[in-house]
């Protein structure tokens, strides 16, 4: 450049400065500073011509009192423990105690699972969180041809009372609030292991996940069984899932029977909004089943749980826990309820895995740090954080250990939670709020009109919607407009994978194979039998009088020795549902 | 070339349910021009099965738990055991690098992990077997 034309620049920007320093002087209005901005903006632009959150909610340059001009404190937001619960579910949430801390385990063995839960302990854990493998989960036991190759490897395979006690062995359980990631079977293992254990079940603490929409809509093939049978099916697993929660209300009171997820649902394909939209309107369903099974919307209104994700998002992820107690109060004061505690979203979190990445994995500490503190920022009474190995497979001890470190962390040291719902107030926390609430009301009420959720899984609606909006999310990462770092921006070149990876061995399936030939060759004949024909018949009895409960039946089969797959084949005969 | 669409049968072996992943790319996979024929979980014996009887040039899995160690190898034994090693086999999922290689030596054209960009496998595709894209 010549020295003329420098001098030139430098006194064309000189000027710039002048002008816009006048300007800024004069500045009295919203629109004064706005004019100002666009021209800022001729000389340097923004970052991007459009910001909008991971949902799609654009978002503003600024806000201000303007944007929350309608809210009404009272109405809105209330106080922690008050309608409409906006600001927490507690009168003194974090300031009471901390949130659960619960880290999932499960893995190989039984005898492997409980190793980890009791390493879990020792580290200060606070809750215990179980996952079951595919097998158990499906309902299939490890010698099965079904299983082959899955035995142990995405959770702990469980299919006998005899393995739930391995799980449990020298944990007093009794003392934990323990979350099962499974439904029916397993509750029932657990239950039976209690009473044979002398334990009164009605001081037993803890959560199922129970929520079979999960299993379909969520995790896809993992309920395949379900959604490949006829109509009624679903409406008979929702049935299922009542007898959980009219059990509970009678023997297990500190019991939660279900946890609503929409966690799963996110994963699969969900935004913020959908998410929660999905997991109410499944949530609905629930309800109104259990109304027509003549339960009381006051009593077990406040034995429902839910599970959401937390994903990148900070703002829009604190907003939309606010909203969603918002929006589930407002739906269950229109059921009819009346009891506040019966109105209350009860929230376990579990941060994304979407989020996570197989590139630089350690990069994943960070981002479970930013959910975590998200997921407390807005309420949560329980939380799990991903450990940085997800991406490759179950966690190793010390994954495993940093994902509760990181709680940790927060809990003890950064203050975050020292005052209740520390974003209320900001402009931009509220207006997303209400964007949100808005957004996700309409979303239940359109869900609702077209039928409700047993509908909407029936005919692909949700499964369809999860899918457009997945490939929206993966087509963004890949021409880069989403960024993720590691993957699309700031790549190591001839990446190679440097952290341990936790591998489980083949002897897992042979152990478990074993076993369940052992337990079937060492039960009482006698018993065993009196009790599958009785679980038979009661299953039987229930397809059509759909007010038979099969929990009691299903306990004592499992005391009398039954096997997972055994019990699941009573409740679930190949020909049930295929051709009614 | 011939002038019919590319065929492609995927399908997720064993019981793991996670199809975000595959759902993806049968979707760029149809918009590519592919005839995508999605047949869900599957046995590795179904699969193979299914590929003859469907006649497809691709046959592509997705596989995120690792019960992969198992199936995968299983599904290469039935494959050779078929005689159809000529199709192009293309496995994504979580599979661990030295997996990865193994597999590759074993007859895959491809194996993907998590953050690939699928329109780059379909670069790699038409390219395999001729077609401007």
């Amino acid at each position: 450049m010549t020295e003329k034309k420098k001098k030139k620049k430098t006194s064309s920007l000189q000027k710039l400065k002048e002008t816009m320093i006048n300007y800024i002087k004069n500045i009295k209005s919203y629109e004064d500073w706005d004019r100002f901005v666009q021209m800022f903006m001729m000389k340097f632009p923004e970052r991007k011509k459009k910001f909008e959150t991971v949902s799609g909610i654009e978002i503003k340059r600024l806000y201000t009192p303007r944007d929350i001009e309608d809210l009404d404190y009272g109405r809105d937001l209330g106080y922690p423990s008050v309608p409409p619960f906006t600001r927490g579910v507690y009168p003194t949430m974090h300031r009471g105690r901390f949130w659960t801390q619960r880290l999932i385990a499960g893995t190989g063995t039984p005898e492997d699972t409980n190793k980890r839960l009791k390493f879990l302990i020792e580290q200060g854990q606070t809750g215990l969180n179980i996952i079951y493998d595919l097998p158990s989960h499906r309902g299939i036991d490890p010698d099965d041809e079904r299983a082959k190759g899955e035995i142990g490897k995405d959770g702990v395979n469980c299919c006998c009372l005899e393995d739930m006690r391995a799980i449990f062995k020298d944990i007093d359980y009794q003392k934990y609030s323990v979350s099962q990631i499974t439904a029916i079977h397993v509750l029932c293992m657990y239950i039976a292991m209690a009473e044979l254990d002398g334990v009164d079940i009605s001081t037993l603490r803890g959560t199922v996940q129970s929520d079979m929409f999960n299993a379909i809509q969520g995790c896809g093939a993992l309920a395949s069984d379900i959604t490949r049978r006829g109509k009624g099916a679903i409406e008979y697993a929702i049935d299922i899932c009542v007898d959980i929660i009219e059990f509970c209300s009678k023997y297990m009171p500190k019991w939660y029977p279900i946890s609503i997820v929409g966690r799963n649902i996110r994963e699969a394909g969900a935004d913020a909004v959908s998410e929660i939209a999905i997991a109410f309107s499944n949530g609905l369903a629930f309800v109104d089943k259990a109304i027509e099974r003549g339960l009381n919307i006051n009593e077990f209104g406040e034995r429902l749980s839910f599970m959401f994700c937390c994903e990148n998002d900070f703002f829009e992820e604190v907003a939309k826990f606010r909203a969603a107690r918002r929006v589930w109060y407002k739906l269950m004061k229109e059921k009819g309820a009346t009891n506040p505690l019966a109105m209350l979203v009860r929230m376990h979190v579990q941060n994304s895995s979407i989020a996570y990445t197989a590139q630089q994995p350690l990069n994943n500490i960070i981002r479970g740090t930013l959910h975590t503190a998200a997921a407390v920022m807005g309420g949560a009474q329980s939380l799990h954080t991903n450990a940085y190995d997800e991406a490759w497979g179950l966690p190793t001890e010390k994954a495993a250990m940093i994902a509760l470190r990181t709680q940790q962390i927060i809990a003890e040291e950064s203050g975050i939670m020292d005052t209740i719902d520390p974003l209320a107030g900001s402009y931009y926390v509220e207006a997303l709020t209400n964007e949100l609430e808005g957004r996700i009301l309409a979303m239940v009420r359109e869900m609702q009109e077209k039928g409700g959720s047993v509908v909407l899984t029936e005919n692909g609606w949700i499964a369809n919607l999860l899918e457009r909006n997945a490939y929206k999310y993966h087509r963004a990462i890949e021409t880069g407009e989403r960024v993720v770092v590691g993957v699309n921006k700031y790549v190591l070149k001839d990446e190679k994978l440097d952290i341990e990876i936790h591998e489980i061995p083949e002897e897992v399936a042979q152990h478990q194979i074993a076993r369940v030939k052992r337990v079937r060759a060492e039960r009482d004949p006698q018993k065993w039998k009196e009790a599958m024909d009785n679980l038979r018949r009661v299953c039987d009895a229930k397809v059509k009088d759909r007010s038979v409960n099969i929990m009691r039946p299903l306990i004592e089969a499992y005391k009398a020795g039954a096997t997972l797959g055994e019990c699941y084949d009573a409740i679930w005969p190949p020909h049930r549902f295929m051709d009614e | 070339m011939t002038s019919r669409k590319l065929k492609v049968l995927t399908a997720k072996p064993g019981l793991d349910g996670h199809d975000r992943g595959i759902k993806y790319v049968n979707r760029v996979f149809r918009d590519a021009g592919y005839e995508v024929i999605y047949i869900g979980n599957a046995m590795p014996k179904e699969i193979v099965r299914a590929s003859i009887d469907e006649d497809v040039d691709i046959i592509g899995l997705s596989i995120l738990s690792s019960s992969y160690k198992i199936l995968i190898p299983e599904f290469l034994d039935i494959v050779e055991e078929k005689g159809i090693k000529d199709r192009m086999l293309l496995l994504g999922g979580i599979i661990l690098p030295k997996d990865q290689e193994l597999y590759k030596k074993r007859g895959f054209a491809g194996v993907y992990g998590p953050g690939t960009n699928v329109h780059e496998v379909v670069k790699f595709i038409n390219k395999h077997f001729n077609i401007s894209s």
